[in-house]
C-alpha cells in the first residue's frame, strides 16, 4: 500500500538513509509503518579546537589521538589565553562519556570519538569475525580505548570529577574560554561556540575528525529510526496516512504551494509539531546535503534541488558565509548556523567519515530486564578503570561479569532475532 | 505581660537573631543568583561567570518570557484557576474539616468518613485512568478539569481538622447551651478562631493552584488553555530532549530557548504573585486565640 | 438533638464525597493495570490478565534490594531532618519579637520551595563540584576537597542537605501557626513559676504543638517511598547509582525502553500500599502511646 500511494517525492525522502529505516519497520517482508529516519552523520562526534590556540602554540590540528592528547597537554600547561594564569584545562567532562546501549546516539562533549578511534563501539552491536553479532563494549579495543582514557586522566587532560558534570557544566567551561577544546557534533555552532563566540569573539573555533589506527574516519550514528506512523489494524483507509504524509511532505521539504498553501504560515512554533500527523520526516543526508548547499550559495554557484524555505535559508546562510569569519565573529547572533554547516561538516566530508551502525536495535526479553543493570555496570567499571580506581585488568572482571549477569543470554537472544 | 529584660534574655535574643541572619542569607543567596541570572545576557550565563549580580544587564529574558498574547492569556488562566480552585478548596476544606473534626458521641459514622478521605490521599489508579475519567466526562480541554479533580485537598482537610479539633470542648458547650446549631457553630465561632490555620491551608491551596503544571499539560489540548506554569514549561524545550533526532529547527530552538535566563525569569515571574499573597495572608498567622469568652 | 446535628454532618461532607468519588475513586480501578499485560489499544478492561507477573518482574530486577533501601532510607531520612529544622526554626523565630523581622525571614526562607530542580541542580552542581565554592572553602580550612557528587559516602547527604534547605521553611509555615494557637496565659503561667526563656520554650512551646508534629510526621510518612524523583534526577551521575538510584529513577532509566506502563502502574500500587501500612502503623502507635487520635 505505501508503494501504492506515497508519492515519488516520498519515496525518495525515504531512500536517502540508505533504506534503513524502511528496512528496520520491515518485519518478514512486510513494511509496518512508515518511520522517521535518524539523520545520517548528525551526532558524528568532531573535535573543535581553538585554531587561534593551536597557532600561538605553534600546533598543527590533529589527525590521531595522540596528536589530541599533544595539544590537550600544551593547551594545559602553555597558557594559551595568555593571561598568565593556569586556567586553561583540557577537555571538559560530562556524565554521558561513552555511548551505552540506552542511549540513541553518542553524547555532546562524551569521549566517544577516542573510543571509536580503537574501534571500540560501545553500547553498539558489531558483527564479529565469526560471524555472529558480539557487544562493542566487551571486545578487547575497549580496553585500549580505556587504557588511554586513563593517560589522559593521570595527565589532568580530563577532570577529576567528569563524571559527575552534566552538559550544562561542560558548556561553561567552553563558553568561559577554559576549554579550548571539547568533542560536538557538527551543530556545536549554535551552542555552546555562539555564547563562547560574544564572550570572546577573537576565538577561532574549528573541527576536525580523528583518524583509526587505521588512518580511516568512522563514527557511531544516532538510531536510524525514530517515531513510526502506523495505522490501527482494520482501519478503513489506510492510504489516508500516506496521503497525509504526502502532504505533510510537500509542505516542509518541498514547495508549500503546491500543497495547497502553508496553514501556519507566519507562526513561530515549528510547523511540523502542528501537521496532522506531527511527523518530523527530514532527509537524512540533510547534513552534508545542506552544507554543500550553504557552500554554494555562498560563492554563487548553483544550488541542489531543494524546497523553496530550505533553498531560501541555503541564500540567507550563504549570504553570511560569504561576508567571512571576523564579520560573523562581530555578528553572534549569525555566527552559529553558517559555522556548523561549512566548518562543523567539512572535516565528515574531508575524510569521507563513514558511518557505523548497530547491527541490531530492537529490544529482547532479557534485555528488558537486564539491561539496565548491564549499563549500570558498564559505566560503572569503565569510569573506575579510568580514574584508576581499578588497574586495567580489571576490565577482564567486567567482561566476564558483563556475561555472567545476562549479557551471554542476551547475545544468545539478539543472534536468534537477527538469523530470523 | 511579664517580660523580664535580665541580660540572659538580651543573649537568648541575639543568639536567635544570628542564626535567623544566617538561616536566611543561606537561603536568599541562591535567590539572588537566580535574579542575577534572569537579568544577564546568555553569554556569560552559559560561561558561568554570573554570581551574585546580573552581568551584562539586558531584559532578554523577561522579554522572551512576557512577549506573548499567550502568556497573559495563560496568566489570566491561572488567575482564573487560584481563584476558582482555590475558592472551592476554601469552601470545602472548611466544611469537611468541620464535620470530620465533631466527636464520635455527635457523628458516628465520622470514623468511616475519614479513613476514606484518608485512603483516597494514598492510593491512586494511575495517570492512565484519571486521564480516562476526565475525558469520559467530556471535561478535557476546560477550566472543570483543573480545578474539581482536587477540590478537596485531603492533607489539608486534616491539617485544618486537627486545628478545630484542639479547640476546647467548652466552646461549643458554651454555643450549645446557647442554641447554636452546628452550622452557626462553624461561621459564626470556629472559622474566626482557627484563622492562622486557615490561612495556611488557604496558602497551600494558592500556591498549589499558580504552580501546577503537569495537570495542564495532561488534560488541555489546545495551547491557549494552558495554565501558566504549562505555557512556561512548553516554550522552554525543556533539557530531556533526547540529543539524537533532533531536527534542524530544534537544534536551532534547542539553543536559543533552552537557557538558564529565561528558566530562572520563569521562576521568578511565577514567584511574584505568591510574594504579593503571602504578607497578605501572614497576619493571620500572628494573631493569638483569645479565649475570653471562656472562664475557668 | 444528638442525631438532628448528624444530619448536618452528613450534608456538610456530601460535596467532598462526591468529588472524591468521582475523580479519586473511581480511577482507583485503574489500578488494574497493574496485573494485566497492558494493550493501550485494548484498553484496561480487556487486556490479559497476568496475576502477580508484573510484581514478580520488579522484584527480580537485579539490585532491586539496593534501591530498596535507597529509597526508604533516603525518604526517611529527609522526612526526619525537614521536620527537625522546621521545628527549630519555628521555635526560634516565635521568639522574636520584631514582627517586620519575624514576616521578612518568614517569607525569605519559604522562597526555595519554588524553585524547581532543573535549575536547583545546575546550581548544586556548581556549588559542589570539586572546583565550586564550597571546597574552596574547604581548602582554606585546610581541608582536602570533599567529591560530594561523585562519592557514595556523601550523596545522600547532599540530597538530603539540599531537600531540607529547600522544603524546612514550607513546613515551618504549620509550625508557627499551631504555635501562635497556643494560649498565652501558659506563658505567664510558666514565667510566674520562674521558666526562663529556654525552659518556656522546652515547656509550653514544645509541647503546645507536639499534635501538630505527630500529625506532619504521619502525613510525611506515606510518602516514604516517595524519595525525590526530580531531585535525584537533576543531581546524580552513574557514579552515585549505588547509594542515590531509587525505585523512580531506575524505574525511568529502565523504562526508556518502552513505555511500561504496567511495571509503573505496579510500583505506584507498591507504594500506595506501603504508605497505607506506614500511616496505619503511626497512627497506631500514636493513639496508643500517645493517646491521641491524629484523625
Amino acid at each position: 500500500m505505501y508503494n501504492d500511494y506515497a508519492s515519488p517525492q516520498l519515496k525518495d525522502v525515504l531512500q536517502t538513509d540508505g533504506g534503513k529505516a524502511l528496512e528496520l519497520a520491515t518485519v518478514d517482508g512486510k513494511l509496518y509503518g512508515i518511520p522517521t529516519m535518524g539523520t545520517t552523520h548528525n551526532s558524528d562526534p568532531l573535535i573543535w579546537l581553538r585554531k587561534d590556540w593551536l597557532d600561538k602554540l605553534g600546533l598543527q590540528p590533529p589527525k590521531t589521538v595522540d596528536d589530541l592528547v599533544k595539544i590537550l597537554q600544551a593547551f594545559k600547561d602553555q597558557d594559551p589565553d595568555g593571561d598568565g594564569k593556569a586556567d586553561t584545562i583540557g577537555l571538559p567532562g560530562v556524565d554521558q562519556f561513552s555511548k551505552t546501549s540506552a542511549a540513541g546516539a553518542p553524547a555532546f562533549y562524551g569521549y566517544d570519538a577516542i573510543f571509536t578511534a580503537f574501534e571500540s563501539y560501545t553500547g553498539t552491536w558489531v558483527r564479529g569475525s565469526d560471524g555472529t553479532v558480539q557487544y562493542g563494549s566487551i571486545q578487547p579495543q575497549t580496553k585500549d580505548a580505556l587504557a588511554k582514557l586513563n593517560e589522559m586522566y593521570k595527565a589532568g587532560l580530563i577532570p577529576q570529577d567528569f563524571a559527575i558534570m552534566k552538559n550544562e557544566q561542560a558548556s561553561e567551561q567552553v563558553v568561559s574560554g577554559k576549554a579550548g577544546a571539547f568533542f560536538g557534533p557538527w551543530w556545536a555552532g549554535w551552542d555552546p561556540l555562539t555564547s563562547a563566540i560574544k564572550n570572546d569573539p577573537k576565538a577561532d573555533w574549528r573541527a576536525y575528525a580523528l583518524l583509526d589506527t587505521d588512518g580511516k574516519s568512522r563514527s557511531l550514528q544516532e538510531t536510524p529510526i525514530g517515531n513510526i506512523a502506523v495505522v490501527k489494524k482494520g482501519y478503513k483507509h489506510p492510504e489516508a496516512m500516506v496521503k497525509l504524509l504526502n502532504y505533510g511532505y510537500q509542505e516542509q521539504l518541498d514547495d508549500p504551494a503546491v500543497a495547497g498553501g502553508d496553514p501556519y504560515e507566519g507562526m513561530t512554533m515549528p510547523n511540523w509539531q502542528t501537521l496532522p500527523i506531527s511527523f518530523a520526516l527530514w532527509r537524512a543526508d540533510s547534513v552534508i546535503l545542506d552544507h554543500n548547499g550553504i557552500l554554494a550559495a555562498s560563492k554563487g554557484e548553483e544550488l541542489p534541488k531543494v524546497g523553496a524555505a530550505t533553498l531560501q535559508n541555503y541564500k540567507t546562510q550563504g549570504e553570511y558565509w560569504s561576508k567571512g569569519l571576523d564579520w560573523l565573529r562581530q555578528h553572534p547572533d549569525f555566527y552559529g548556523e553558517p559555522l556548523s554547516r561549512i566548518y562543523g561538516v567539512d572535516p565528515i566530508i574531508e575524510n569521507n567519515t563513514e558511518p557505523v551502525y548497530s547491527e541490531f536495535y530492537g529490544v529482547t526479553p532479557t534485555m528488558d530486564q537486564k539491561m539496565t543493570n548491564l549499563d549500570k555496570l558498564e559505566v560503572d567499571s569503565f569510569i573506575k578503570i579510568i580514574t584508576g580506581e581499578k588497574p586495567l585488568d580489571y576490565f577482564d572482571d567486567f567482561v566476564k561479569q558483563w556475561k555472567q549477569l545476562g549479557g551471554d543470554q542476551i547475545t544468545k537472544e539478539v543472534n536468534e532475532a537477527l538469523s530470523k | 505581660m511579664v517580660r523580664s529584660f535580665r541580660s540572659a534574655d538580651r543573649i537568648y535574643d541575639t543568639l536567635i537573631a544570628v542564626v535567623l541572619i544566617l538561616l536566611s542569607l543561606s537561603t536568599l543567596l541562591p535567590l539572588l543568583h537566580i535574579l542575577a541570572v534572569s537579568f544577564s545576557d546568555k553569554a556569560s550565563v552559559a560561561g558561568g561567570m554570573v554570581t551574585f549580580y546580573p552581568i551584562h544587564f539586558t531584559l532578554a529574558a523577561y522579554r522572551a518570557v512576557v512577549s506573548d498574547h499567550a502568556f497573559f492569556r495563560a496568566f489570566g488562566i491561572s488567575v482564573e484557576r487560584v481563584l476558582l480552585g482555590g475558592g472551592l478548596q476554601f469552601a470545602l476544606t472548611i466544611l469537611t474539616a468541620y464535620a470530620l473534626s465533631r466527636p464520635k458521641s455527635e457523628f458516628r459514622s465520622r470514623n468511616v468518613y475519614m479513613w476514606v478521605l484518608v485512603f483516597t490521599m494514598i492510593f491512586s489508579g494511575g495517570l492512565i485512568p484519571f486521564y480516562l475519567t476526565i475525558r469520559d466526562l467530556h471535561m478535557l480541554d476546560t477550566m472543570a478539569a483543573l480545578v474539581l479533580p482536587t477540590a478537596v485537598p485531603v492533607f489539608n482537610v486534616i491539617v485544618l481538622m486537627n486545628f478545630f479539633k484542639s479547640l476546647p470542648k467548652e466552646l461549643d458547650e458554651a454555643a450549645l447551651m446557647d442554641g447554636a446549631g452546628p452550622w452557626y457553630r462553624m461561621i459564626a465561632l470556629y472559622v474566626p478562631l482557627s484563622l492562622p490555620s486557615i490561612a495556611t491551608v488557604t496558602l497551600f491551596s494558592v500556591v498549589g493552584h499558580w504552580n501546577a503544571f503537569f495537570d495542564g499539560m495532561l488534560l488541555m489540548n489546545s495551547p491557549d488553555k494552558y495554565p501558566l506554569q504549562t505555557y512556561l514549561n512548553q516554550i522552554i524545550v525543556q533539557a530531556s530532549l533526547p540529543q539524537s533526532h533532533l531536527t534542524p529547527d530544534q537544534i536551532e530552538q534547542m539553543a536559543k530557548l533552552s537557557d538558564r535566563t529565561v528558566n530562572s525569569a520563569k521562576i521568578l515571574v511565577g514567584l511574584v504573585p505568591i510574594l504579593v499573597i503571602y504578607p497578605f495572608l501572614q497576619r493571620y498567622f500572628v494573631t493569638g486565640i483569645t479565649l475570653g469568652s471562656i472562664k475557668e | 438533638m444528638r442525631n438532628k446535628a448528624a444530619v448536618h454532618y452528613h450534608v456538610m461532607l456530601i460535596p467532598a464525597i462526591v468529588i472524591l468519588a468521582v475523580f479519586s475513586i473511581y480511577p482507583m480501578f485503574g489500578a488494574l493495570i497493574a496485573f494485566e499485560d497492558f494493550k493501550p489499544g485494548k484498553g484496561i478492561w480487556h487486556s490479559p490478565f497476568v496475576g502477580w507477573d508484573n510484581f514478580r518482574y520488579m522484584f527480580s530486577l537485579p539490585d532491586i534490594k539496593q534501591i530498596f533501601y535507597n529509597t526508604v532510607s533516603i525518604a526517611v531520612l529527609k522526612i526526619v531532618f525537614t521536620q527537625i529544622f522546621a521545628i527549630v526554626f519555628a521555635l526560634l523565630l516565635n521568639e522574636v519579637r520584631n514582627l517586620f523581622f519575624k514576616k521578612t525571614v518568614q517569607t525569605i526562607v519559604y522562597l526555595p520551595h519554588f524553585i524547581s530542580w532543573v535549575l536547583l541542580g545546575g546550581i548544586m552542581i556548581n556549588l559542589l563540584s570539586l572546583d565550586g565554592i564550597v571546597n574552596e572553602a574547604l581548602k582554606t580550612l585546610g581541608i582536602p576537597p570533599i567529591f560530594f557528587l561523585g562519592s557514595n559516602r556523601w550523596f545522600p547527604g547532599v540530597l538530603v542537605g539540599t531537600h531540607v534547605w529547600q522544603e524546612f521553611g514550607f513546613s515551618a509555615i504549620v509550625y508557627l501557626a499551631a504555635l501562635t494557637g497556643i494560649n498565652p496565659s501558659l506563658y505567664e503561667a510558666a514565667a510566674i513559676d520562674g521558666a526562663g526563656r529556654l525552659q518556656r520554650l522546652l515547656y509550653v512551646s514544645l509541647p503546645g504543638i507536639a499534635s501538630t508534629i505527630i500529625l506532619l510526621l504521619t502525613l510525611d510518612l506515606q510518602n516514604v517511598l516517595n524519595a525525590g524523583f526530580e531531585q535525584i534526577l537533576n543531581l546524580y551521575n552513574p557514579m552515585v547509582y549505588e547509594s542515590g538510584d531509587i525505585i523512580d529513577t531506575y524505574v525511568y532509566r529502565a523504562g526508556l525502553r518502552e513505555f511500561q506502563y504496567e511495571l509503573g502502574t505496579a510500583v505506584g500500587l507498591l507504594k500506595s500500599a506501603v504508605s497505607f501500612m506506614m500511616i496505619a502503623v503511626s497512627y497506631f502507635l500514636a493513639s496508643r502511646f500517645a493517646n491521641y487520635r491524629i484523625f
